[in-house]
């Protein structure tokens, strides 16, 4: 009888890293039934005991919008002028935005989801990670509905152009790269809930020096330093401009695309680390 | 071989029925939260940065303890293995690392083929989902397809007994509901070729714990398993080898269940301070128990009702100030209450030889059903720390309700028969009228099942006591030398019972076994007469013959009607032993009917008949061919003279009639 033979030994995975890369990959193709299945079970879990149901997918952005819209309306905060009406700007804004922060919290997401399983079965912890990221898919074909109500009220002032279609790839892009930085801190994320709060906290000040809300700062000063640094403005800048404008600045396309293949390292390398920590990350569950 | 931390290829190996190899595994765990997290951080580090370095650490950093250390054993296909040891053992911990849910710190692990894994309650089910969905999740991370689960979808529900619920979420289904899921689902779901059984049958009914162990016998025919419990019989029942942990190390390895309970008892003993291993030197003899009310005949104690126990003991040593803690101890060996109270004194120390009380008023004892037995320590009012623990003080079978089964009650400590009998506390005796050679002949009690059993010269002893032995230990094909062993270990030997037992024995299920008289005379002349002849010369003796003169059955007969006849156990009629203890016999049973009789015996003493009675030996002598070539008159000189014994027991006259079921008179 040919059986499968697991061995467990005390040697770092990474003695054969290429090996353990290939295995993880493997093993989330392995489990592909279960992340459908995963998927499923959470869209029908999350919003179970809802009396809106999907509706809470669109409502965040709406009720942000609104609070922007009606800060600037008023004048009691002064954004500058936006290539595109603010409320659209805003509103496709807070949607690409959202994409990555659900990116970015997803692998964790996921895990948490996950660590009940973790403890008792032995599953590949990806394919919880890899449910949580479809679910980000899931919630940007719902806010689709948002954007075409955006062309719908603002039909006039936005350009259609064949760039649109390159909006899904530009998501892609950002998902990717949020996926990736959340990957790296799920070992850590997962022994010291620090991690969580700090990101918290940090989070919409990295909102505020991406061009989200406000559009790209110009000149000299810290906001626009700051922007220019920020590997996240050209990504949002230039999928609204495929969006809304069809052709985007070139040079911020080029450093969009850079992202490619920096999420696709840190993604892996991110993978790997995980798997690496995932024995002493169960050790720890129980206590 | 590799060494990389998890590898799968095909299985090469000669010896293919292994199927689980652990080899030398270890593990450290850490206590201290915080400092875990920071080891954590720390190995995960180092696997990335130093991923070539040998990581067989055998050091302990602070706060670290071997969680598992230096365990190996192999488990071939059709094997199963109880894996025993109290909580915090390291069961659990192993199990993980079985299932590779976390890694080994030195050794390896080696599982072959798909592993089934029942870790805690509710292994891996999603509280929000119904329990279809969780099926389709549960054997998806089994490996399994889609179109696999739905072909098994209906025997799994059927199995676990969950029709009407099982579009329910999970959350609402009762502890038992979720095993018997989590059972189906590891076990019938997944068809494992290893398959790793936590504590988890001991939730759920017991007739579901039956099919779960049948289930588990079948699936062992192609597959090993690892089956982790607390509870003697089921281990027993499926288990061939038994792995008994102690703080993380293997304690034993054995195929001998029994006795690795004995030891995984001792070693709890010792835990509990019961051994005199942790306190050499007792602090305390305890002198008198008194329990009120008493504990009557055929009554066990109510665990509603209010009672008192008061203990006398006498200081061996200074005694601080302390208070007594009364524990109650389950059959599964668990302290499952306690009760306090405090030690009676005026002073701050108790001074060696001052004899003290202790008295428990309690109010009810509050405990399920069961067998209990109790015992009690002494903790220190100043660092409450035990002082002191008793030996078993009584057990008892505590109800709810008030009982009327059999006598199962016993007052007495345990291991009465042990030369250290001083070594122990006393028991509060009381006064008998029964001779003590009687008792001393025809007693011995079982500890577990609280029986007296009325040892009836020529009753077929071995083959009772070999009956009641199988039923206590599951132990059966006993042979004449395995009895003295057992006489000693598990029954509370006459020869050392105190004299006042009389009340102690009223509360216990005595029976015994008599046989034909005419049967049993012929079958002794035949064995102690004509045969190995160890009566023989007696016989001559008292006839004024030679000492080596053949002795003919007209001889022995003649012998016996000139008085002989209550000279020797052997041949004493029965019913003059049986009626010392006349109004306390519940039941007598007869050779003849000996199955029958033993299996009534067995379902009043153990509460439901035995499926299998161990072999039940014929007697060695052919008496009832012997008898044929009697003439008339020997008939019936041998029916006079046990005239009262074909009476008394219902005989027939005629002999080697096979009688019906006689109950004595207290039926």
């Amino acid at each position: 009888m040919n059986l499968p033979v697991t061995i467990y030994t005390p040697e770092s995975p990474l003695r054969n890293p290429l090996k353990l890369i290939l295995t993880i990959f493997a093993d989330i193709w392995r489990t592909r039934e279960l992340i459908g299945i995963l998927f499923q079970r959470d869209l029908k879990a999350q919003y179970r005991q809802t009396f809106l149901g999907y509706i809470w997918i669109l409502l965040p952005p709406i009720a942000s919008t609104a609070a922007w819209y009606y800060m600037t309306s008023q004048k009691l905060i002064n954004v500058g002028s936006t290539a595109i009406p603010y409320p659209a700007f805003v509103m496709i804004g807070q949607i690409i935005w959202g994409t990555f922060t659900a990116a970015f919290a997803a692998p964790q997401a996921g895990f948490n989801g996950g660590s009940a399983v973790f403890m008792k079965l032995k599953v590949p912890p990806e394919a919880f990670i890899a449910n949580s990221v479809a679910k980000i898919i899931f919630d940007l074909l719902v806010k689709t509905v948002l954007i075409v109500a955006v062309f719908a009220i603002f039909w006039s002032q936005l350009t259609i152009s064949w760039t649109i279609l390159l909006v899904p790839f530009g998501l892609a892009i950002i998902a990717l790269f949020g996926i990736s930085l959340g990957l790296f801190m799920v070992p850590i994320g997962s022994l010291y809930s620090d991690i969580g709060r700090i990101v918290g906290i940090a989070m919409p000040f990295l909102m505020y020096t991406t061009p989200v809300i406000f559009p790209l700062a110009k000149g000299d000063g810290l906001a626009a330093t700051l922007m220019s640094w920020n590997p996240l403005s050209p990504a949002i800048e230039v999928t609204r401009s495929w969006l809304t404008q069809g052709a985007a600045d070139p040079n911020l396309v080029l450093n969009f695309l850079l992202l490619i293949p920096i999420s696709l390292i840190l993604g892996i390398i991110g993978l790997v680390i995980l798997r690496i920590a995932m024995p002493h990350l169960v050790v720890r569950m129980g206590m | 071989m590799s060494r990389s931390s998890e590898i799968i290829h095909p299985s090469s190996d000669l010896d293919e029925d292994v199927l689980i190899r652990v080899n030398n595994v270890s593990k450290k765990f850490c206590r201290d939260f915080k400092k875990s997290l920071w080891y954590g951080l720390k190995d995960t580090a180092a696997d990335i940065l130093h991923p070539t370095s040998s990581s067989q650490d055998t050091s302990l950093r602070p706060s670290e303890f071997w969680a598992n250390q230096n365990i190996s054993f192999e488990v071939k296909r059709g094997e199963c293995v109880g894996l025993v040891g109290k909580n915090g053992a390291g069961k659990t911990t192993l199990l993980k690392m079985l299932n590779g849910l976390i890694k080994p710190d030195t050794g390896s692990i080696e599982m072959h083929g798909r592993v089934g894994a029942l870790i805690a309650l509710g292994a891996g089910f999603n509280p929000i989902l119904t329990g279809r969905e969780n099926i389709y999740v549960n054997g998806s991370i089994g490996g399994l397809h889609k179109k696999e689960i739905d072909a098994k979808l209906a025997e799994i529900i059927d199995f676990a007994e969950i029709e009407d619920a099982i579009d329910a979420p999970v959350r609402t289904y009762s502890s038992g509901m979720q095993v018997r899921l989590g059972f189906a689902v590891a076990v019938i779901l997944i068809k494992p070729d290893i398959l790793i059984i936590d504590e988890v049958l001991a939730v759920g009914d017991s007739s579901f714990r039956a099919k779960c162990l049948n289930e588990i016998q079948v699936l062992l025919k192609s597959a090993a398993v690892i089956f982790v419990s607390h509870n003697e019989n089921q281990v027993k029942r499926i288990c061939t080898q038994v792995l008994l942990l102690s703080k993380g190390a293997e304690v034993l390895q054995t195929h001998d269940v029994s006795e690795a309970f004995k030891v995984y008892g001792r070693l709890e003993a010792v835990d509990y301070g019961f051994e005199s291993g942790k306190f050499t030197e007792p602090l305390a003899d305890v002198i008198s128990c008194l329990i009120l009310p008493k504990i009557e005949h055929d009554q066990g104690l109510n665990s509603t009702e209010p009672i008192n126990i008061s203990i006398e003991a006498r200081a061996t040593a200074p005694i601080g100030r302390c208070r007594a803690t009364l524990f109650a101890r389950s059959s599964a060996g668990e302290m499952v209450a306690a009760y306090q109270a405090t030690v009676g004194t005026e002073d701050n120390i108790i001074q060696p030889g001052v004899v003290f009380n202790v008295y428990w008023e309690i109010q009810s004892l509050d405990l399920a059903s069961g067998n209990y037995d109790f015992c009690f320590s002494l903790i220190s009012d100043i660092d409450y720390q035990i002082i002191f623990r008793s030996e078993r003080l009584f057990a008892t079978f505590v109800s709810t309700e008030a009982f009327n089964g059999a006598a199962l009650t016993i007052a007495a400590e345990g291991k009465l028969n042990t030369q250290k009998t001083t070594a122990y506390p006393q028991l509060k005796i009381y006064p008998t009228s029964l001779p003590l050679d009687i008792i001393d002949q025809v007693l011995a009690v079982s500890q577990d099942y609280k029986y007296g059993y009325f040892r009836v010269a020529k009753a077929a002893n071995s083959t009772v006591i070999s009956t009641l032995y199988y039923m206590e230990t599951g132990i059966s094909g006993l042979t004449l030398d395995t009895i003295q062993p057992i006489k000693d270990e598990y029954w509370l030997n006459c020869s050392s019972l105190p004299l006042n037992i009389a009340e102690l024995l009223d509360s216990y299920f005595k029976f015994t076994f008599v046989r034909n008289p005419g049967d049993r005379l012929i079958s002794c002349y035949l064995d102690k007469v004509a045969g190995r002849g160890v009566k023989k010369s007696m016989i001559n003796k008292a006839l004024g013959r030679n000492s080596q003169d053949d002795v003919s059955i007209d001889v022995f007969l003649d012998y016996l009607s000139s008085g002989g006849l209550k000279s020797n156990v052997h041949w004493i009629p029965q019913s003059l032993i049986v009626q010392e203890t006349n109004d306390n016999l519940d039941f007598i049973g007869k050779v003849e009917n000996l199955s029958d009789d033993i299996q009534y015996v067995v379902d009043k003493i153990y509460g439901k008949a035995l499926d299998k009675l161990p072999s039940i030996r014929d007697h060695k002598t052919n008496a009832s061919e012997f008898y044929t070539q009697l003439s008339i008159s020997q008939r019936e000189r041998i029916a006079q003279l046990y005239d009262a014994d074909f009476e008394r027991f219902g005989y027939d006259k005629n002999f080697w009639v096979t009688a019906s079921r006689l109950n004595s008179s207290g039926e």
